[in-house]
This record gives C-alpha cells, sequence and structure tokens, in this order.
C-alpha cells in the first residue's frame, strides 16, 4: 500500500459515505434486473437512521426486495 | 492502493493490508460458484465503490467482470490512480472493470454531492427537484437507475450495496432459477 502520488482534484475532506440510506431508491430503481433473476446473491449494509432519512426502513427494504425478486 | 489521509477506510487498508469487509464479499462470491455457469464471466457490481477496496479485492482474487459505480470524482481519483498501478502488474485488470461516475437512484436525475464534512452525501434539496443549495463543496452529479445503466444481458453474481461500514448484512441471497 501507499498513498496517492499526487494531490486530489479538489482540495476536500475524505469521503467516506456511499449509498447508505439510498439502498430503498437504488432497489427501486432494479425492479427489472431484480425480477429478470440476473442477479444470484444482494448485500447492503442496513443503517436505521440512514434509511428513515430518506423514508425507508430494515423492513420496508426486506419487502421491496421480496416483492420484486 | 491509493489511500485517503484520514479516513476509515483507509485507514483499516492501512492497519490491516485490505479492508475485511471485502474479504467476506469474496466469499459470497466463491459460494455462488455454479460448475455449470463456469466459463461464462458474471459481474460484480460495486454501487458505491468509494476508493475501490472492494472493486480491487474482487479483480485480485476472483475472476468477476466489475461495474463500479461512484459518482464521487475524488473517491474515482483514488480509485482510478488504484486500478493503474493493479494494472501495471497484470494488465487484464483494466479489460475487467468499468467504473460509471453515476449516483444511483431510483430513475434519472439531476443532482449535487455534496462532499464535505467527511462524507459524501446527495443534496437533498436538489434530489427532490428543489432550489439550488448554498454550495459549498458540491459538485453537479447524475443519478441514474440499474435498470437504465447495465446491460441486459448481463448476469450479475453479486450486487453490493456500501459495505463500508462496521458489519455487513446479507439481505438476500439466492440462486438463480
Amino acid at each position: 500500500m501507499r498513498s496517492a502520488p499526487n494531490e486530489p482534484p479538489e482540495p476536500l475532506a475524505p469521503l467516506s459515505r456511499q449509498v447508505q440510506g439510498y439502498e430503498c431508491e437504488i432497489l427501486k430503481g432494479a425492479a427489472r434486473l431484480l425480477q429478470s433473476h440476473r442477479v444470484l446473491a444482494l448485500t447492503a449494509e442496513i443503517d436505521q437512521k440512514l434509511l428513515g432519512a430518506h423514508g425507508c426502513n430494515p423492513d420496508a427494504l426486506r419487502a421491496l426486495i421480496q416483492q420484486v425478486s | 492502493m491509493c489511500l485517503v489521509p484520514n479516513e476509515h477506510v483507509s485507514n483499516t487498508i492501512r492497519e490491516l493490508g485490505h479492508f475485511p469487509d471485502c474479504e467476506w464479499l469474496v466469499k459470497v462470491w466463491r459460494s455462488h460458484d455454479d460448475p455449470r455457469t463456469r466459463g461464462q464471466r458474471d459481474t460484480f457490481v460495486d454501487a458505491g465503490a468509494n476508493i475501490g477496496a472492494c472493486s480491487l479485492e474482487m479483480l485480485l482474487r476472483t475472476d468477476a467482470r466489475v461495474v463500479a459505480f461512484e459518482p464521487s470524482p475524488v473517491n474515482r481519483f483514488y480509485l482510478t490512480r488504484s486500478l493503474r498501478m493493479a494494472a501495471l502488474r497484470d494488465p487484464s485488470i483494466g479489460r475487467r472493470i468499468v467504473v460509471v461516475p453515476f449516483a444511483l437512484g431510483a430513475h434519472y436525475q439531476q443532482s449535487r454531492l455534496q462532499l464535505s464534512g467527511g462524507g459524501s452525501k446527495v443534496v437533498p434539496s436538489i434530489a427532490a427537484g428543489g432550489t439550488r443549495p448554498k454550495a459549498t463543496n458540491t459538485t453537479a452529479i447524475e443519478m441514474r437507475s440499474l435498470d437504465g445503466t447495465l446491460a441486459p444481458d448481463l448476469r450479475i453474481r453479486l450486487l453490493k450495496l456500501d459495505v463500508s461500514g462496521p458489519a455487513p448484512h446479507a439481505v438476500r441471497a439466492k440462486r438463480a432459477s
């Protein structure tokens, strides 16, 4: 491992958050893909607080997956 | 690998030499190996690739094709440099990955990504079609759906929606019929 040889393009703070909280939205946009049975496995990190901030919760997320797959 | 100063994923890789959650993904990938379809190259979709810790681990330890979604230009800076370094050792790596500069959502929309405060997140008022926020350390991005982005013939052995946190949970794993 070694650090970046150059500076990043913008002087910004470190980034760590990815798609947390948007899982439900992403799965709504993947309905056809999941219904096609072309996805063998799906993993997601569930953060109730972040899901809630986007109008979702773990039960709704599970229901969404079961509904579309 | 190119690492970010003082950031959780990078700090963990510095300390351990890898990011443990990504190792778990390799196990999930291998557990879904199907001898009947061996020879067909399956795809790993990394929705929220960050600096590419898991994408790289999958490229180095499996035969996966990788589609890595990462809207942040800063994260992509680190991700693409790591890929270049890896491709110097193994040129096939560069042929097995596509880095997609979109955020994922339910449908297409233009938005802005907030890059300050130790994380990146979509600015809600713009995502909802509202007014422009106080724009400091934000960048314009496109949000697209997986249905609108992925090729219809792609066989996805594993779709990862963010495993950067403390413990990944398998929401569901199923065999294709």
